[in-house]
This record gives structure tokens, C-alpha cells and sequence, in this order.
């Protein structure tokens, strides 16, 4: 029988001092088919017993955006050039769903499974990673039930709709950025479950979900440069209605968040160590 | 600080058991070998991957079935899809339900669930594995077969550190035995050795615990109204005899007594109790004589045990009362069921022992 000689392999060192940067990234790269795994039994645990099952966001976002359309379309009657309301708020929803979504459970990610980080060593960036994927789902499928209704609301679709991915992955990166910095001081500060609601809620307000960022005046129109989703969403209409193409000093907004999830990811490897201990 | 000042060296194809009370650190040195949490201060160095298993069941999803969770679980420890495949069989097999396969955790018993937890875990292909109180969980089946299995690791020259209570599991699997104390190791070395200097040490605090309450007249208060008292010890050739005297402020009438008598070895505790003797205790003081004949023993560590109760209800119990040991060369006790006398002030009855192997 072969057996394979320990004093071969390379020796590694368990101390207090943190992760080197580099180490770190090879570390968390090497184990993103856990967070694969993670995603998947998420999916497959929250649809199991269900009735809606995979349609439950893309329901959700349906009545959602049916009210939105009474309050903001038919009663205030805002004003959203030639494309209808309802399709305007839709393609308006289906990102900020994900965008949110994202920011919640990547937030959320350590708290809710304290019990594993008691019990297991990985590299604990990979469970906030983890969360950007079940979204992904159900952002699809919303999707695709969109273009269905692009269809019957009699409009065409526009060759630049495949220009879409890249306004999704600035949700991905910006959701994701601002969701590990969360996920990275919860460990600490147990009131980021509690405060992530009243950030998301607050945040549907200053983008432009049911309104055009042009009907903003201009005096406050600095609130939508430091959203991310401002520019995204806006994008996502302009490739699928050919509204006018966000404003590009939008993207200035993704500095602050860049920052914000380099300073979270610096967070998790130099204390991940403590974390099983922390939280 | 839960450790300090902790050396060990430990080689390919070792076996570390690691016994002491709750609380000793013994779980936190697994914990800071996993990375689970990180030293205050020094510094360990591993060569070779490492399985930890600090929990049976860590990160199973109750809604998936059976078959999902082998792979979420499997690739928590590390372990890629092909692998799984290639060992799923034998994963079955040790789990030992085929049919529930397919059926959500969750509607699994908990035995169920431990078995298939460590049938993954023991198929992991590491290096080094640690394990926390696995051995302990399951049916008789299952404990049976859990020790052979990391008997088959160590045969593969793995590197294996167990936590367990279970000293006379732990002494037939490991090379050595670390007994923790308060965080730190106060024996390394030779199972047994170790082993005994534990069940030693550890018995020792209980009667220290015994000798806490017991005031200068001798007398142990196990509760408001009884107070026991050792009167008298005698040792002859053939018996061993010990008279308690059990003082209690008003009579009680339909008093059942029990006697426990533990002959302790190394690894573990045989108990023969006694059964229940009906009596009743006048006001003041009652002696109970206790006459074991050598015979009957096997040679080695003894303590008593009193119980006692009211209409089926443990209403006193002290473990440890009185201890002794004596030597014989009967290695083949006269009778396998044996008998011991037990009389409470002149009613003398003879009590067959029910032997209770723990």
C-alpha cells in the first residue's frame, strides 16, 4: 500500500497573525466550488416544500410592480416618455430585487450560519460569495418573463439588450461589495440585521426605480452619483426601451463601493481567525 | 485562557487521544488545529491536509435528501464531486440505509443522521483527523463499527487526534492518551498509564466534593433530612464490611434502599446494584451493614453508592460514599450472579445484584 509521506508535503503555519493578501485570494479562489455548493442547496433547501417554488421573486416582483403602477403610473402619474409604466417600473424592479437581495443575505451571510463557522474552517469570504448566486435564479427567470412582456406591450427588442450583462455585473460587484463590508462589521455589530431593512428601503427611494433619473432636479441630483444601482438600472433601460444612456459621471458612484468592499474584504482576511469567536 | 503552554509533536500514523473534564481546553486545541480559531500566542505547524470533525452533522441542510447532502457535506470537507462519486458506495454502506436515501434529512432519526455524518466524514481523503466526541454517537451497531473505522485510518499511516470520554474505546485505538487539565496537558504518554492516572485523579475530586460536606463528626448531609454517617469499616480474609449509618430527623416509613457497588478499572465502571429493600427508618439514627464477600469479586477498586427513595422517587443519592480496594488472586469469582449481604439494623435479607456493564 502507497501511503503518502507527510514530511513531502509543505508546511503550513497556524498563528494569530493575518492571511497574506495574496495567500488569501488563492485560498478563497481555490474553495469557490464550496460557495457553488453553498448556492446550490440554497436554491434547492428554499424551493423544497414550496408551492411557488421558482416563481416565488418573479411573483412577487408582479404584484409589486402592478401597485407601483396604480400609485406612481396612475395616481401621480409620473412621467416615463413612450415607454408603458408597467414595463418601466418591471425592468426598474427585477435589478433593484437583486441588488437588494444581494447587499440582505450577503449582509446576513455570517450570522446566519454561525454554526458552521464554529464548526469548520473555509475561507469565510466564500459565504457571502455564496449569497450573489440563488439570485442570479431568479433574476434570470424575472427576466426572461420581462422580454415576454416587451413582446406583448408591442415593443421590440433592441440588438443592444445583450449588452445587459454588463450592467448586471455592476449590481453583482456593487451588491457584493457593499454586502461583505456589512457581513465583515456584523460579526461585531449584531444591529447590521436589523439596519440592512431600513438601508434598502431608504435605497429603492433614491433610485430610479419608478421614476426617470431625468425628471430628478438637478440640485439633488447628486444622491443618484452615489448610487450604483442608479446607473445600472438606467442602463438596463437603456438597452431594452433605448431611453437615454445614463449619465457615465453615474459611475463615479462605484468608487465609494469599491472602497467599501476592499475595506471588507481586508476585514475577513486579516480577522477571520476571530471571527468563530466573535460572533 | 482556555490553553497555555502546549507542546506536542506528533508523527505520521499517530494516534492521540485527548481525555480530561469539560471545559479542560480539549476542544479549543481541535478548534485552534482546524483554523477554526486562531492561538493568542505561538505557533503550530502542519504538514498535510486536515479533516475536522468537531461536530457530527456540521452543515447539513434538513430540507435536501440524503444523496445532496453526502455531496454539500463531502465538499465542505474539501472533498471535489469526482471523489464522491468514486466513494459513494462505501459512504452508503457504513450510513447503512440505502432505502432513505432520497428521503429529506430532516424526516431521519437522529441516529440516521449522525451515521450518514460520519460516513462522509470518515471517507474524506485528509491527511489528518481531528474528532470531537464522534465515537460516542449511534446505536450499539454503530459504535461497534466506528472504532474499526479509524483503526482502518491509522493502518492507512493518517494521523488521527479523538476527543472522547469513552476511555475504553480511546485506549484500544490510540498510541497515546493527553490528559488535559484547566488547558493544560498534566500526562502524555501510554494509554493505559494514562488512563488510570485519569480515572484515579477524576475519582479523587469526587470525594474531595463528598468531604466538603461531610462536617467534623463524619457526617455527609445529602439532604435535609438524611445525614449519613461511615461508622465502621472491617476487612477480614473472606469479607469486607462497611456499616453506614443513616440518621434522619423524623421516621419515614416505606423507604426503599439501593446500594451501588462500582468496581472501576481503567477504562471503565462495572456497577452491581443491589435491589430496592423496602424498610422503615425509625426517627435518629439507623445502621445499614453492607458485607461483601470476597468470593463472590473480582479483585480491584471498589466504591459504594446509596440511593434512596419514596414512592418511586429518588428522594436521596450520594455517589462515592466509601471506597476501597482489595487484592486477591480470584481471578474467576465463584459466581456469575453473585450476591451480597445488605441488611438494615437486624432484618437481614440477602439481595441478588444485577450486573450493569456502562
Amino acid at each position: 500500500m502507497q501511503y503518502r509521506d507527510f514530511n513531502k508535503q509543505k508546511v503550513r503555519h497556524i498563528n494569530n497573525e493575518p492571511t497574506k493578501p495574496l495567500e488569501y485570494v488563492t485560498r478563497s479562489l481555490n474553495q469557490f466550488g464550496l460557495a457553488l455548493s453553498f448556492a446550490k442547496s440554497e436554491i434547492q433547501g428554499k424551493n423544497a416544500q414550496t408551492f411557488l417554488g421558482y416563481f416565488i421573486n418573479l411573483f412577487q416582483i408582479l404584484i409589486a410592480s402592478m401597485l407601483y403602477w396604480l400609485i406612481f403610473g396612475y395616481i401621480l402619474k409620473i412621467d416615463t416618455g413612450n415607454v408603458p409604466f408597467p414595463l418601466f417600473v418591471l425592468t426598474g424592479l427585477i435589478p433593484w430585487v437583486y441588488f437588494s437581495s444581494i447587499i440582505r443575505d450577503a449582509g446576513n451571510s455570517l450570522i446566519d450560519n454561525k454554526h458552521l463557522l464554529d464548526k469548520i474552517y473555509f475561507p469565510r469570504v466564500i459565504l457571502p460569495m455564496s449569497k450573489v448566486i440563488p439570485g442570479l435564479v431568479d433574476f434570470t427567470i424575472a427576466m426572461a418573463v420581462a422580454i415576454i412582456f416587451v413582446l406583448l406591450f408591442g415593443m421590440s427588442i433592441r440588438w443592444q439588450i445583450i449588452l445587459i450583462p454588463a450592467f448586471l455585473s455592476i449590481i453583482i460587484l456593487s451588491g457584493f461589495a457593499i454586502g461583505l463590508w456589512i457581513a465583515s462589521i456584523s460579526v461585531r455589530y449584531r444591529d447590521t440585521s436589523r439596519l440592512i431593512p431600513y438601508l434598502i428601503n431608504f435605497g429603492f427611494f433614491v433610485t430610479p426605480v419608478f421614476y426617470p433619473s431625468t425628471i430628478v432636479p438637478d440640485n439633488i441630483s447628486f444622491i443618484l452619483y452615489i448610487n450604483p444601482a442608479a446607473f445600472a438600472i438606467e442602463g438596463f433601460r437603456w438597452a431594452m426601451f433605448g431611453t437615454p444612456f445614463p449619465d457615465i459621471y453615474f459611475l463615479i458612484s462605484l468608487i465609494p463601493v469599491l472602497i467599501l468592499g476592499f475595506w471588507g474584504w481586508r476585514n475577513f482576511r486579516r480577522k477571520e481567525k476571530y471571527y468563530a469567536d466573535l460572533i | 485562557m482556555a490553553l497555555n503552554n502546549i507542546n506536542l509533536d506528533i508523527k505520521q500514523g499517530e494516534a492521540i487521544g485527548i481525555i480530561g473534564p469539560n471545559g479542560s481546553g480539549k476542544s479549543t486545541l481541535l478548534k485552534i488545529l482546524s483554523e477554526i480559531t486562531a492561538p493568542d500566542s505561538g505557533n503550530v505547524e502542519i504538514r498535510g491536509k486536515v479533516a475536522s470533525i468537531l461536530e457530527v452533522g456540521t452543515g447539513f441542510n434538513p430540507d435536501l435528501s440524503g444523496r445532496k447532502n453526502i455531496y454539500l457535506n463531502a465538499r465542505l470537507h474539501g472533498m471535489k464531486k469526482a471523489e464522491v462519486d468514486t466513494k459513494f458506495a462505501e459512504i452508503v454502506e457504513l450510513f447503512g440505509f440505502p432505502n432513505f436515501l432520497d428521503t429529506p434529512v430532516k424526516h431521519y432519526s437522529s441516529g440516521m443522521y449522525m451515521r450518514l455524518a460520519f460516513a462522509v466524514v470518515v471517507h474524506i481523503d485528509a491527511d489528518i483527523y481531528l474528532l470531537d466526541e464522534v465515537l460516542s454517537v449511534g446505536d450499539v451497531e454503530f459504535q461497534r463499527k466506528a472504532p474499526d473505522t479509524i483503526l482502518k485510518l491509522k493502518q492507512k499511516k493518517k494521523t488521527v487526534l479523538i476527543i472522547s470520554h469513552h476511555l475504553s474505546q480511546i485506549d484500544r485505538i490510540c498510541d497515546k492518551l493527553a490528559l488535559f487539565t484547566t488547558g493544560k496537558i498534566i500526562q502524555y504518554g501510554n494509554p493505559f498509564e494514562v488512563g488510570i492516572y485519569y480515572s484515579k485523579t477524576h475519582k479523587s475530586k469526587e470525594i474531595r466534593e463528598n468531604t466538603l460536606n461531610t462536617d467534623v463528626s463524619g457526617e455527609i448531609i445529602i439532604n435535609e433530612t438524611i445525614i449519613l454517617t461511615i461508622q465502621d469499616q472491617t476487612e477480614s480474609q473472606e469479607q469486607i464490611g462497611r456499616t453506614l449509618s443513616i440518621k434522619t430527623l423524623q421516621a419515614e416509613e416505606c423507604i426503599e434502599i439501593q446500594i451501588v457497588l462500582n468496581r472501576r478499572t481503567p477504562s471503565n465502571v462495572i456497577s452491581l446494584i443491589s435491589q430496592k429493600h423496602e424498610t422503615t427508618l425509625k426517627s435518629g439514627s439507623t445502621n445499614l451493614h453492607i458485607q461483601l464477600n470476597k468470593k463472590h469479586l473480582l479483585p480491584g477498586n471498589y466504591s459504594i453508592d446509596f440511593f434512596a427513595f419514596k414512592n418511586g422517587e429518588n428522594i436521596a443519592s450520594k455517589l462515592d460514599l466509601t471506597d476501597f480496594s482489595f487484592q486477591t488472586n480470584n481471578s474467576n469469582p465463584e459466581s456469575q450472579n453473585p450476591y451480597w449481604i445488605f441488611q438494615v439494623e437486624t432484618n437481614v435479607m440477602h439481595i441478588n445484584c444485577i450486573q450493569d456493564e456502562n
